[in-house]
């Protein structure tokens, strides 16, 4: 451990670099990305200072530390940084990466301020990691806030430290592929330094304060006075110095001054915004359909009839499937089958003509249908189907269903290459299969069911198209989906009511 | 055999980042919840409880020391399999969770290869 200030200041700078080398070497193993970094000189720099460096919007991580250094210090990212590294994480494409890095303000910054907040989570896990490799004593390090803005305009208010706060800074220089290096900085303030009072030392300092607590009131008056007129000022500096960073036509409206003068403070803060969008982008996209009107198109036909011109085909977005009998659509499954299983010459097990025609696709089907959309990857989609464990998504909209595909269909669009046997071979491209788009790979056209049609066509159906899922739609669109699966269960239930009414047992005998 | 699985991590990004990680792992997951801290786990867990937990320890709520010891005690979950992934790497930390009856811990930052390390031997 560094007996002096010196050294201990010296030995900090020293690991700094080597923890940005981590963060880096880290990011690459867990994005499969190339990415590298050269740390420059260490230099002392007040946070008015920080402007020249860092001009528009900024991520300042603000690191608790505890051990050998102890107190906050702060790791900034510039806007290249920021939206480089953050739009890794959230897989944004390149081009969006590129026009942030260009153009991006605070807005865009806090649309993915989850993001942001992640890097710095990250980024103090490597350097937790390295620090207690590396130096003698480290205790722990702590991520206790994520600041996004221009941290040079009310500095104490945004990050805890005043504009002409000194600060022992190394900038690192970091290259993330395929993209132009970008800025970090770690900067610390001297009193990190500095050895940590003992607990008989802080015992007399807090003595002090209450002593000081007593002070008569009128120099208390005094010092409030000095304080606002010390907030005065720095709000004119701070809107003076606003003024000059940006050329009017950088502030188009009222609403981007407000965003700059009124930064995110605290990462909880942008975090929580950011989180309900994501729940409610990953809500079923049949919430938001419910309230659309139908479509006339989709009125269930008597029988299963082509459309006669292509224009009727237009139309008719899917095929529709129906039985003529009239069935009572909201009876329960367990009463059609009590039905089917009155007849006392049916063996267990065996398929009756009853189960074929007594037995209709609404009884099978299941109705919370994973929905997509086109430009969904692959990756997304089979995110959605392994959170409502099906082995099918549609995509489309209940009323106007464009395709369907099945975890079949997108393992086979995936590569091999990513099966953890193969793993070791694995190269970025096979990654990227993660990304292809759903639209390739979708089977179309969609044969759909009535909701009354038979068990018997719902099998002829599957038969005839050689499909082992299919949606059920009645006049407001799709409202379920039968598969192989539903109706082997659906069949096994009533065969084990049927033997329970028969006093049987359906059980394979084990083998002796 | 495939695995049901239950994400607890309070950022949606970072939840995210683990799903597409398992996925480049190459881990058999046949389906998953997620919750977004200990409370919301604790009552996915109720309803339909899963093979394997992956749990930060750091929420808002309640957090993955808490919710850890809330699941040993639902006999629901006895056979379920706990690893927590954090940043935070300090020996007694991790030692303390694992007497607390977690399975597995994962340091973040990770790697598919790490992950998989760390979770195959609750895929068998």
């Amino acid at each position: 451990m560094p007996d002096t200030i010196a050294e201990l200041e010296k030995s900090t700078i020293e690991h700094t670099a080597g923890a940005f080398d981590a963060f880096c070497e880290d990011i690459a193993g867990m994005f499969g990305v190339g990415v590298e970094g050269t740390a420059s000189d260490q230099q002392i720099v007040t946070m008015k200072e920080l402007k020249s460096d860092f001009k528009k919007v900024t991520a300042v991580f603000i690191i608790e530390s505890k051990g050998v250094i102890n107190g906050d210090f702060y790791i900034l990212f510039d806007q290249d940084a920021l939206f480089t590294i953050a739009g890794t994480f959230v897989m944004l494409p390149e081009k969006i990466i590129v026009q942030n890095r260009r153009t991006g303000k605070e807005k865009e910054a806090n649309e993915i301020a989850d993001a942001v907040g992640e890097v710095g989570n990250l980024l103090v896990g490597s350097w937790d990691k390295y620090f207690r490799e590396e130096m003698e004593g480290h205790v722990h390090l702590l991520q206790t806030g994520t600041f996004i803005g221009k941290p040079w305009l009310k500095p104490e208010e945004n990050i805890g430290l005043s504009k002409e706060s000194e600060l022992v800074a190394v900038k690192y220089e970091m290259t993330i592929e395929p993209f132009d290096s970008v800025l970090c900085m770690a900067a610390f303030p001297k009193s990190v330094f500095e050895p940590e009072p003992s607990e008989e030392e802080k015992t007399e300092e807090t003595d002090e304060e209450a002593s000081q607590e007593e002070e008569p009131k009128a120099e208390e008056t005094a010092t409030e006075t000095e304080a606002k007129e010390e907030v005065v000022t720095e709000k004119t500096d701070a809107a003076e110095e606003e003024a000059k960073t940006e050329p009017p036509a950088d502030q188009p409206t009222e609403s981007t001054e407000k965003t700059d003068e009124e930064p995110v403070a605290e990462e909880k803060a942008t975090e929580e915004p950011a989180k309900e969008e994501e729940k409610a982008a990953e809500e079923p996209a049949e919430k938001a359909d419910d309230s659309e009107e139908p479509v006339p198109d989709a009125e269930p036909a008597a029988d299963e009839t082509e459309p006669e011109t292509e224009e009727e085909k237009e139309e008719q977005p899917f095929e529709t499937v129906s039985e003529t009998e009239t069935v009572d659509e909201d009876r329960p499954v367990s009463k059609v089958i009590e039905q089917m299983t009155h007849s006392p010459a049916v063996l267990p097990g065996e398929i009756t003509e009853n189960f074929l025609t007594d037995i209709q696709a609404q009884n099978v089907m299941r109705t919370d249908i994973a929905w997509a959309t086109q430009d969904d990857t692959v990756e997304a989609v089979l995110t959605k189907m392994q959170q409502q464990n099906t082995g099918y998504a549609l995509i489309g909209k209940p009323d106007a269903i464009q395709g369907i595909v099945s975890k079949s269909d997108i393992q086979g669009a995936l590569s091999p290459y990513l099966q953890s046997i193969f793993s070791k071979w694995k190269r970025e491209l096979d990654t990227a299969t993660l990304q292809i788009k759903v639209r390739w790979i979708m089977s179309r056209p969609v044969h759909t069911l009535r909701p009354d049609a038979t068990l018997a066509v719902v099998m002829e159906t599957m038969c005839k198209h050689s499909v082992r899922a299919l949606p059920v739609a009645d006049e407001n669109g799709a409202c379920g989906i039968v598969t192989v699966y539903t109706i082997f269960n659906a069949l096994n239930a009533a065969r084990a009511d049927q033997a329970d009414q028969q006093g049987q047992n359906t059980d394979v005998p084990a083998l002796s | 055999m495939a695995k049901s699985l239950l994400l607890v991590d309070d950022s949606a990004t970072m939840r995210k980042i683990i799903l597409r990680t398992l996925r480049m792992a190459g881990l058999d997951i046949d389906s998953f919840e997620e919750a977004g801290d200990g409370n919301e786990a604790l009552e996915k867990l109720k309803d339909k409880p899963v093979d394997i937990i992956l749990c930060d320890i750091n929420m808002p709520g309640m957090g993955g020391l808490e919710m850890v010891k809330e699941v040993r005690k639902m006999d629901s979950c006895a056979d379920t399999k706990i690893v927590m992934i954090s940043t935070e790497s300090a020996e007694e930390l991790i030692e303390g969770v694992l007497a607390d009856g977690a399975n597995g811990y994962v340091t973040k930052p990770f790697t598919p290869e790490s992950i998989q390390e760390n979770l195959s031997p609750f895929m068998n």
